[in-house]
């Protein structure tokens, strides 16, 4: 009997460390103050029909889209006595309600928006909360007053229609659309008559939610309770003890969510309950969006959107026995096993991690795998084979080496073990070893798989890949050309496919004989693969250097062009994991579904997610066009912005959108509106006449647009969850240029009219001509430009890294070298120094990116400070701090650096100037920079010196580079006032 | 007068580089090189431990780049300099660091000597601006002057707006504590102070800008 009693007790005691060490299975993500959110107060969240969030702050309300927060401008709204919200609704016809601080209500619609304050009879006083009943109208509860809206009718029920006096009450509408009340301690129903006590609870203020199954819950006395029509409180389940909740809110799974002053956020499914982190313990409001994700408002830690996790991090801090995991497999019990980095062995039963410490002495564990009889095979570094049986290590000698490297139990029983020092790779078939001969001389096997139908893969880290062939290595290293790439991992799928993780040349795929291979080239996230599971819903999961990520097969190996992979990372709260690698096995799929992966911060579990709602893309809006950055159109819906006809409203119907001839630097703005996974969302957007195609933005919500020729165009965008599935209709936008005098109808008409009988109608055919051509040239040029900012990127971050490391490396001579070999070392530091500059000149003209007047200005003045400081001449510049908006050619920008280099090179080395001058004057189609020193001043007389044979050459070189961008350049001299070189330079190249 | 080695942690993904770094920063006997990373995601979930006195970030990193880094970062720790490190003097992407937070930037082929200068510069409250990158100051600084209550905190005062175009003109900071006559550690603290009004002003712009589109008046009550 004591016995027993004992066991009992003990059980309990791992029970409850079990639970207090294990992870939530939600997390969190927050937005605060340095995010953008006005204020780390939210009171309230909705979420608008076309897919906005709206949050409530102590600090005004701001339309939230997963990344951008924008304001409404309630502050310009003289009537309001303060900015805070207190309670928010949005009603079924789509208007927004805001309860503010002091008793105003203000709705706004689409495009316009109305205050009702104490003028209309509402109470001076907060706002609780505001409801919506069947019949649409608006119930707006405050203490000890309820008013209601229909039309712009407003009705006031008082202490006369007993309404009780209460603080923090609430009223809110039922499935069968009864109104109820919550005021202290009592629940009562409300109708047009007023307030009707219902029932008598215990504890104070009283807390209610409707349920989406016909009913109430309540929190009475630490409690939820469910209430049905007349009858009893059914006790669901009990909260911690003295818990003050502010809010209770049913998702559409049926789970209670319950927002708490000191606890938290509580979840209740099934009875079940369980405690959710968020970023502050006082919860102030709970809100579930379109796509099904739960939204919190906290008072203190900002809006808060809780998540599961579908990767979580085991470590030691729930009770891994070591830091690190260098291989997994479980047992035919179902028990996991694992290795650690350091070399030990450990194994989790009941739910507890144990060492395995029945080992001779310093035996370092390195890789294992178990048989369907039960029995463990252990590889170590020095001791080789170890059968672990009934907790009972034995060694297994013979083989040609100690140090195990991969081990593999085939489905027929034969055991699959590789060894380094030398490197073999050995069957174990009934307790007898065979060897196998090399044919090719692979070194470290760190990758084994058996594929459906019993054949052995095996993978080298010197990028051989072989076949099992009865008693023969088949060499099959050629399937990728003759690089030999370097193998870490093999994985065989269900389907009779097998893959191949490489070092830094992506995901590599053999099926019936025909290979392909996959890259970062075509959309995968990293080309760095240490392991490959895959699930039952026929998705790959691969852990790579960059994290771990998830493909679905079919996209895979679909012929879509694009790859799709959802990414985990820190959207998942994983912190950054460094994948083992180098023994095998290192990943598994658990006979429980789950999927384990071993890396250097412990043991990576995944539950593999419910595959997504294919119907379910994104919604994705266009949200403001700018043109020469001045807004010209933006989204307008419950903006509360001003019917402007200067503004175009892009959430009206087919919006459209009309242009000068002669406008620039068309920006279109958008948002999808994805608040599951915006990592793994794509974007996508075509300009018609201009793209036949669809565009891929990564990472960007704009395009940019140059110059448009006259004509009408139409703007689409669609976006794709990560699933690949698209959006089937996108917003749309047309865009309609203006032509210039000469392109328009009347003009061309005139002109043809004429001609026509002149010239048989020439000039006509060929205006439109030319305007064919001009549609082909600005897709040339955009063409043009992806391009340009490729190169750019290309030098920058290629060759840019290169000359960076020469001279670095050139930087520290060996202390051994003689004074030659320093000299040496230096003139390659200051050869590759100039390089580096000349090449840090044509990338930043080349770059699109840089193609401003402003950006001229910045870099001129840059180079020309940190020039002349280095010559100790000073420098001192007078460039007008607003520079007109202008692009400027790369050509343009090409040409006159160098020139302008040229000239303050010239000063450097022959002006003996001690202060340089430099001015830029915008003028109208043109600008001029100039450039004076207080130098000796060039004698045009004076015999051609000797020491500068090519003083007349740097002139002449300015000279040519002005000529080919239509410029011109004057030099005025004299020995008195130093030298002044002049340089005028139309903005745009006539040629 | 001796003081505690300056401690640094260094991210750059480009392997040779940072190990290039790393030697000089670890010979050096006035620094103490702490941590080393390659890439944005791992740095910004360890430099909260390590906690360095000055940070040497790559801008361009894979995964999370270096001015996010940065201005993830610079939020939890305030008291951390952060310095860019990058290939090409591009003003635009310096000058997007700096809005982060960064209190300074230094081309990747600065030689050793210079380099080790500077992070002492930079520990002891320096703050290097080239004209370029004052000028863009300026701009971003007359842009945008909502009245909130953050921004005010991130007006310039007169002497700071002085010092700012000064260094817009092309002064150097000698030539600007001869022009104004005070110290050439004086002009430091401005330039200093200028970055972090800089980075709080960026903040506040981004939110100010949409509160700028004219709205619309609510329709008083019984009108």
């Amino acid at each position: 009997m004591f016995i027993r009693l004992v066991i009992v007790f003990s059980a309990l005691a791992t029970f409850f460390l079990h639970a207090e060490n294990e992870q939530s299975k939600w997390f969190y993500r927050a937005w605060q103050t340095e995010d953008g959110l006005p204020d780390n107060s939210v009171s309230t969240i909705s979420q608008s029909p076309d897919g906005y969030l709206w949050i409530g702050t102590n600090g005004g309300v701001i339309r939230f889209n997963g990344s951008e927060f924008h304001p409404l401008p309630l502050r310009e709204n003289a009537n309001l006595p303060s900015q805070q919200v207190h309670a928010m609704l949005m009603d079924r016809a789509g208007r927004l309600w805001l309860g503010m601080e002091r008793g105003p209500l203000v709705r706004i619609e689409k495009d316009s928006s109305h205050l009702f304050n104490a003028s209309d009879g509402l109470p001076d006083k907060r706002v609780d909360n505001i409801c919506e009943d069947l019949q649409g109208r608006i119930w707006a509860n405050y203490s000890g007053g309820v008013v209601r809206i229909e039309g712009d009718k407003i009705t006031r029920f008082t202490k006369k229609h007993r309404i009780p006096v209460g603080q923090h009450s609430s009223v809110v509408c039922d499935t069968d659309g009864q109104l109820w009340m919550a005021s202290n301690r009592w629940l009562g129903r409300l109708d047009e008559k007023g307030h009707h006590r219902f029932r008598k609870f215990k504890s104070a203020p009283l807390r209610i939610a409707p349920s989406r199954q016909s009913g109430l819950w309540v929190v009475d006395e630490s409690a939820l309770l469910f209430l049905k029509g007349e009858g009893k409180n059914t006790h669901i389940v009990d909260l911690p003890a003295e818990t003050s909740v502010n809010t209770i809110f049913e998702d559409r799974l049926g789970a209670v969510w319950i927002g708490t002053q000191k606890n938290g956020l509580l979840r209740v499914f099934e009875k079940h309950l369980e405690k959710v982190p968020t970023s502050h313990p006082w919860i102030t409001c709970i809100q579930e969006d379109q796509e099904g994700n739960i939204w919190v408002g906290t008072k203190g830690g900002g809006l808060n959107l809780i998540r599961t996790r579908t990767a979580t991090l085991i470590d030691q801090s729930v009770g891994l026995p070591f830091s690190s995991v260098r291989s997994i497999s479980y047992d035919s019990r179902g028990l996991t096993w694992a290795t650690s980095l350091d070399g030990q062995l450990g194994y989790k039963k009941s739910g507890k991690w144990h060492l395995f410490t029945d080992l001779p002495k310093e035996t370092f564990a390195q890789c294992l795998s178990a048989d369907s009889s039960g029995t463990i095979w252990l590889g170590t570094r020095k001791r080789g084979l170890f059968k672990i049986e009934n907790r009972k290590a034995t060694p297994l000698k013979d083989l040609s080496s100690g140090f195990v490297r991969s081990i593999l139990t085939a489905t027929n029983g034969d055991l699959w073990v590789s060894t380094s020092h030398p490197h073999h790779l050995h069957r174990i078939r009934n307790g007898e070893i065979f060897t196998f001969e090399k044919p090719i001389n692979f070194i470290a096997i760190r990758a084994i798989t058996e594929s459906p139908d019993g054949t052995i893969w095996i993978g080298s880290s010197n990028g051989h890949l072989l076949r099992i062939d009865g008693d023969q290595l088949i060499d099959e290293s050629a399937i990728d050309g003759p690089q030999n790439l370097s193998i870490r991992t093999l994985h065989s799928t269900p389907d009779g496919s097998l893959w191949i993780g490489y070092a830094g040349f992506g995901l590599g795929h053999l099926k019936d004989g025909v290979y392909r291979r996959f890259t970062t080239d075509k959309g995968l996230h990293d080309d760095y693969i240490s392991q490959i599971q895959h699930d039952d819903d026929n998705r790959l999961w691969i852990l790579a250097n960059r994290g771990l990520f998830k493909i679905n097969l079919k996209h895979l190996l679909a012929e879509s062009g694009y790859l799709y992979y959802q990414f985990y990372g820190r959207n998942n709260a994983l912190p950054s994991i460094q994948p083992s690698r180098d023994f095998s096995p290192s990943s598994i799929q658990h006979q429980n579904g789950k999927l384990y992966f071993s890396t250097h911060q412990g043991l990576l579990e995944v539950v593999p997610d419910h595959p997504e709602n294919p119907s379910l893309p994104p919604p994705v809006l266009l949200e403001k066009i700018t043109l020469n950055s001045k807004p010209v159109a933006l989204f307008k819906n419950r903006s509360m912005l001003t019917e402007s006809p200067d503004i175009v409203d892009l959430s009206a119907p087919a919006p459209q959108l009309t242009l000068p001839p002669d406008h620039d630097n068309l920006v279109i703005s958008f948002a999808a509106l994805n608040f599951t996974s915006p990592e793994n969302t794509v974007i996508r957007y075509r300009l018609q006449p201009l793209d036949n195609k669809w565009r891929v933005i990564d990472n960007q919500n704009s395009v940019t647009f140059p110059r448009l020729p006259a004509g009408n165009y139409q703007f689409e965008v669609i976006a794709s969850n990560s699933s690949g599935i698209w959006s089937k209709n996108g917003p749309s936008l047309d865009l309609i240029v203006k032509p210039f005098y000469w392109e328009t109808w009347w003009f061309k008409m005139g002109i043809g009219i004429i001609t026509a009988l002149i010239a048989g109608g020439f000039v006509f055919l060929g205006l439109r001509r030319k305007h064919q051509i001009q549609l082909q040239k600005i897709a040339a040029r955009e063409a043009l430009e992806h391009e340009r900012s490729r190169i750019a990127r290309d030098i920058h971050d290629d060759l840019g890294a290169t000359l960076t490391r020469i001279t670095l490396l050139s930087e520290s001579p060996p202390q051994t070298a003689d004074q030659n070999t320093q000299h040496a070392f230096e003139k390659i530091r200051s050869t590759t120094r100039e390089l580096m500059s000349s090449m840090d000149g044509v990338v930043w003209a080349i770059n699109p990116e840089h193609d401003t007047f402003d950006d001229l200005a910045n870099y001129l003045s840059s180079y020309a400070q940190e020039f002349l400081s280095v010559a100790e001449i000073s420098c001192r510049l007078t460039f007008p701090l607003e520079l007109p908006e202008r692009r400027l050619s790369a050509q343009l920008r090409h040409n006159l650096l160098l020139a302008f280099k040229e000239a303050l090179n010239n000063i450097v080395k022959y002006a003996e100037a001690t202060s340089v001058r430099i001015t830029l004057d915008p003028g109208n189609g043109f600008f001029v920079l100039k450039i004076q020193d207080d130098g000796t001043g060039i004698d045009p007389d004076a015999p051609s010196d000797p020491n500068r044979p090519n003083a007349g050459k740097g002139m002449a070189n300015m000279e040519a580079r002005m000529l080919d961008i239509g410029g011109s350049c004057h030099f005025e001299s004299s020995p008195e006032q130093g030298t002044t070189v002049e340089f005028n330079v139309p903005f745009t190249i006539k040629s | 007068m001796t003081s505690n080695p300056i401690s640094v942690s260094i991210i750059e993904d480009d392997l040779s580089l940072r190990a290039i770094y790393a030697e000089w920063i670890d010979q050096a006997e006035d620094f103490d090189l702490i941590s080393l990373y390659e890439n944005g995601q791992e740095a910004f979930e360890g430099i909260p431990n390590d906690k360095p006195d000055v940070v040497l970030s790559d801008i361009n990193l894979p995964g999370l780049n270096g001015v996010e880094c940065v201005r993830g970062l610079k939020k939890t720790l305030p008291k951390v300099q952060f310095v860019i490190i990058t290939v090409y003097e591009d003003s635009n992407r310096i000058f997007k660091a700096l809005e982060a937070g960064a209190t300074g930037y230094l081309l990747k082929q600065t030689p050793r000597d210079r380099l080790l200068s500077s992070l002492r510069e930079v520990h002891q409250g320096g703050s290097p601006m080239s004209s370029g990158i004052a000028r863009k100051v300026v701009q971003c600084f007359r842009k945008t002057p909502p009245k909130t209550e953050e921004n005010e905190l991130s007006q310039l005062s007169n002497r700071e707006e002085e010092v700012l175009n000064l260094l817009a003109q092309g002064y150097l900071c000698k030539e600007i504590s001869e022009e104004l006559g005070i110290s050439s550690h004086t002009v430091d603290t401005y330039r200093r102070r200028i970055y972090e009004k800089l980075h709080v002003h960026s903040r506040a712009q981004a939110t100010a800008i949409y509160n700028q589109l004219k709205p619309s008046s609510v329709q008083e009550p019984n009108a």
